[in-house]
């Protein structure tokens, strides 16, 4: 009986070990290095067929960075602009689902991955597309992450796009610097926070994290800013109640006073989560406060549907405040950036 | 110790046979040896060698050994290099802040031991 530890021997089985050509395991490798350096020579070009590359940013989960980004994309491409979307949140993809795009599944043609478009023209790169069903978990460790995110970056034929936005998931660990260091020309980090001190914390950790990797912070985004309540006012016998003082009971006990037109009608917003937390902390840091987006529950439906609140309400308050901070981010992408370029000879 | 001010940067790097010679913004010129930079490599396999004398010297005579040639440079990010030599270690990513530091002939490590994990 051989032994089962033995170290294969080539000479043993009768293959001339003099022989020059490669072995199973040298001819794998060279084809991994091979494709490595095509990989490279992709994450090359595309930095340069891509105008702007935004990577969205959060320290603390929940604060809606998916829900920012996907608004991003497609305020932006409802301009004109051709934009793309890479969900770098490799164990919970969500974007696709917000976009509509749930069931999709990615076209590969000659090694090259072709996006899924969503609305507007959107282009979409999720792990989602490759997950066999929606509950499946994807229990990577570091390593084959950065793979993964290598390939969204280098094998994704995207073509050439005025905005790729990266949407990450929370924190500062492997996928922002992996990120960071593939792409070469990033303009920088959008930051989305909540009002709350504990989100406001975490968020000053991206600012730091940005920083430490001498990129630039485009600015910050209060996302759930407030919620504005709507009523009309009118007597026991149906006459509208013009011109009257109401008190309406905010959260933390806090009365507000608002009067209502001549219609009888009025509105308040409420600060669910405090307010202006994302102003104080771009302060703060000497970092560009881009904007705020309201609390609206059609945000929540919307992204169930699958129907973004932007497509189904061009003209309502969440499209409205993603107009806002795109015109505040393309003005501070416009000022550009002021890093030299380095000479290497 | 000088932390580098964020608004110096790398304007030229120019490599030689056995050194580098580094321009940065604020005027500073320095060059420096490929055996130096190789000895303060950041990776999670030289910067323990570094920590006590025995394993410095070891790591000083291998890098002695070492022939030379101008390596490949490539830029990770936008906040470091790295270096690509024909032989020796080509695994630490040099931050800007770290090659001016030893542009200053500063102690990069703080004088500090490596600790795994720690960046």
């Amino acid at each position: 009986m051989s032994n089962p530890l033995s170290i294969h021997n080539p000479s043993d089985s009768g293959e001339d070990s003099k022989s020059n050509s490669p072995t199973a395991e040298q001819q794998k490798q060279m084809e991994a290095a091979y494709s490595q350096m095509k990989r490279k020579m992709a994450m090359e070009k595309l930095s340069s067929s891509i105008k702007h590359k935004i990577m969205v940013m959060s320290g603390k989960g929940g604060v809606g960075k998916s829900t920012v980004s996907t608004g991003l994309a497609l305020a932006l491409a409802k301009e004109g602009n051709k934009v793309g979307i890479m969900d770098i949140d490799i164990t919970g993809p969500n974007v696709p689902k917000m976009l509509g795009l749930e069931n999709h599944r990615l076209h590969v043609d000659e090694g090259r991955i072709h996006p899924a478009e969503g609305p507007e023209g959107v282009k979409v790169i999720s792990m989602a597309f490759l997950l066999e069903a929606e509950d499946t978990p994807v229990v990577w460790r570091g390593p084959i992450k950065l793979g993964a995110i290598q390939q969204f970056i280098g094998d994704v034929e995207w073509g050439s796009l005025d905005y790729l936005i990266i949407d990450f998931p929370p924190g500062t660990s492997d996928e922002p610097l992996t990120v960071a260091q593939s792409l070469q020309n990033i303009d920088g980090i959008v930051i989305v926070t909540t009002p709350q001190e504990i989100a406001l914390l975490d968020s000053r950790k991206s600012i730091n994290f940005a920083k430490s990797l001498k990129m630039n912070v485009l600015g910050i985004v209060e996302n759930m800013s407030g919620y504005t309540v709507k009523g009309s006012a009118s007597d026991s016998e149906g006459n509208v109640m013009k011109n009257m003082v109401l008190k309406v009971n905010g959260p933390g006990g806090k009365v507000h006073e608002v009067i209502t037109d001549e219609d009888g009608k009025w509105n308040v917003s409420l600060d669910i989560f405090k307010m202006g937390g994302g102003k104080k902390a771009s302060e703060d840091y000497s970092v560009p406060f881009l904007g705020k987006i309201p609390f609206d529950p059609g945000i929540v439906r919307s992204g169930d549907d699958g129907v973004h609140r932007i497509v189904a309400e061009p003209e309502g308050i969440s499209a409205i405040a993603f107009d806002e901070v795109i015109k505040n981010l393309k003005e501070i992408l416009e000022s550009g950036n002021s890093d030299s370029e380095l000479e290497i000879i | 110790m000088s932390n580098i001010d964020n608004t110096i940067t790398l304007n030229r790097l120019e490599r030689k046979e056995k050194s580098m010679l580094l321009t940065w913004s604020d005027g500073l010129e320095y060059e420096l040896s490929y055996q130096s930079l190789l000895y303060w490599c950041p990776c999670a396999k030289c910067s323990p060698s570094r920590d006590n004398e025995n394993t410095a010297s070891e790591l000083i005579s291998n890098i002695d050994e070492l022939l030379f040639e101008k390596p490949q440079v490539s830029k990770v990010g936008s906040y470091a290099l790295q270096f690509e030599f024909s032989q020796g270690c080509n695994s630490g990513i040099f931050t800007f802040e770290r090659l001016y530091r030893l542009c200053k002939e500063d102690n990069p490590d703080d004088g500090k031991p490596y600790v795994h994990g720690a960046w």
